[in-house]
């Protein structure tokens, strides 16, 4: 692949030439796409939530008012759901193809190392933004968690610090909030961008 | 290399997502702004105008809701009718000048103190605004 024109920012973005055979939809079935597509309608729709969601015991009665009583709240509160389960689902199949097609192979390493970080952070974003839901459902995902976690070495403190104090009758917290908002939403968009840049400094995508 | 049999150029379909974008962004204002203006009127549960309802001294109960409002000193009070134990219906008996909880017994004096348990909170007043001849109440965070 000629590097001309692609050192650039924006060359990285929307490169001068990039290899014809990667165009082909069976080449990637464009999951990659798809998932930073979720990932788009999920950071939209979720700027839109803050505006009126409250973290802790009022979690689940500002959800309640969020879809009964706001104009179009229900409909923006699916959205960031159904992106969620989308992202989630096109992440593994994404991995799945990546697996498939061997490009995990030398000059990708890193990108694949990448990568699976990136699916645990999806799957804990998932998570917790489940627990934020606080709802019963979301109260008994937090116990489950909160034991899995104390079954790790020093488990006892990293569960207070990801989950805070959580009622078994209510799962969301303000630190699971912040954890869902800021740290995990945020490592996931800057392991975004270096993922993409990887790509091509790694020789781009290779036809099936 | 692939041989060109698609309908449209990669130029093309790049410049078709542009247009769809805009389309999608200018087509997003009108629900964003409603959703994004809609705090204080829309949260309210309920509205009732002020007509509807001449209050007197004493708690009464609010339509079909667990608001209780009266006329208070300083403008009208409303009472949220859920006892501060489990969360039962609670309601004024005025012969008695208390509230009284059917689940568990307990009872609260006519300001929502607790006088006898199993609740040791008092009950939760919302918070009343009058507008255009209505009053509008938001569920307290209880």
């Amino acid at each position: 692949m000629g590097k001309t024109g692609n050192d650039s920012f924006m060359g990285h973005i929307r490169p001068s030439q990039i290899r014809a055979g990667a165009l082909r939809l069976r080449a990637t079935f464009c999951l990659g796409g798809f998932s930073f597509l979720a990932f788009i309608v999920l950071a939209i729709t979720g700027v839109l939530l803050l505006f009126y969601y409250q973290p802790g015991d009022r979690a689940f009665a500002s959800l309640s008012e969020l879809d009964s009583a706001l104009p179009y709240g229900g409909l923006i509160r699916s959205l960031h759901f159904w992106a969620g389960q989308l992202m989630v689902i096109t992440v593994f199949l994404h991995m799945v193809r990546v697996v498939w097609s061997g490009a995990y192979r030398p000059l990708k390493e890193l990108n694949w190392v990448t990568g699976v970080v990136l699916f645990l952070l999806t799957v804990m974003l998932d998570y917790s933004g489940y627990l934020l839901r606080g709802g019963q459902e979301s109260g008994s995902a937090a116990t489950v968690g909160q034991a899995l976690f104390t079954a790790l070495p020093g488990g006892k403190a990293l569960a207070t610090v990801f989950f805070g104090r959580p009622s078994p009758l209510n799962g969301s917290t303000l630190s699971m909030f912040v954890w869902h908002v800021f740290i995990l939403a945020g490592a996931v968009s800057f392991l975004q961008m270096f993922h993409f840049w990887r790509i091509r400094r790694g020789g781009g995508v290779r036809p099936l | 290399m692939t041989r060109d049999r698609s309908l449209y150029s990669r130029r093309q379909v790049l410049s078709l997502g542009r247009k769809a974008l805009l389309v999608l962004g200018v087509g997003s204002i009108y629900p964003v702004s409603r959703y994004l203006r809609g705090k204080e009127d829309t949260l309210a549960i309920a509205r009732i105008p002020s007509s509807e309802l001449p209050l007197h001294g004493d708690w009464q109960r609010l339509g079909q809701t667990r608001f209780w409002l009266r006329q208070g000193n300083e403008g009208v009070e409303a009472m949220w009718a859920s006892c501060t134990h489990l969360g039962c219906e609670v309601s004024f008996d005025a012969r008695r000048d208390q509230w009284v909880c059917p689940c568990h017994g307990s009872l609260y004096s006519r300001d929502g103190q607790p006088v006898i348990g199993p609740a040791v909170n008092p009950l939760v007043r919302a918070e009343v605004k009058e507008k255009d001849g209505a009053y509008l109440l938001q569920q307290p965070p209880v």
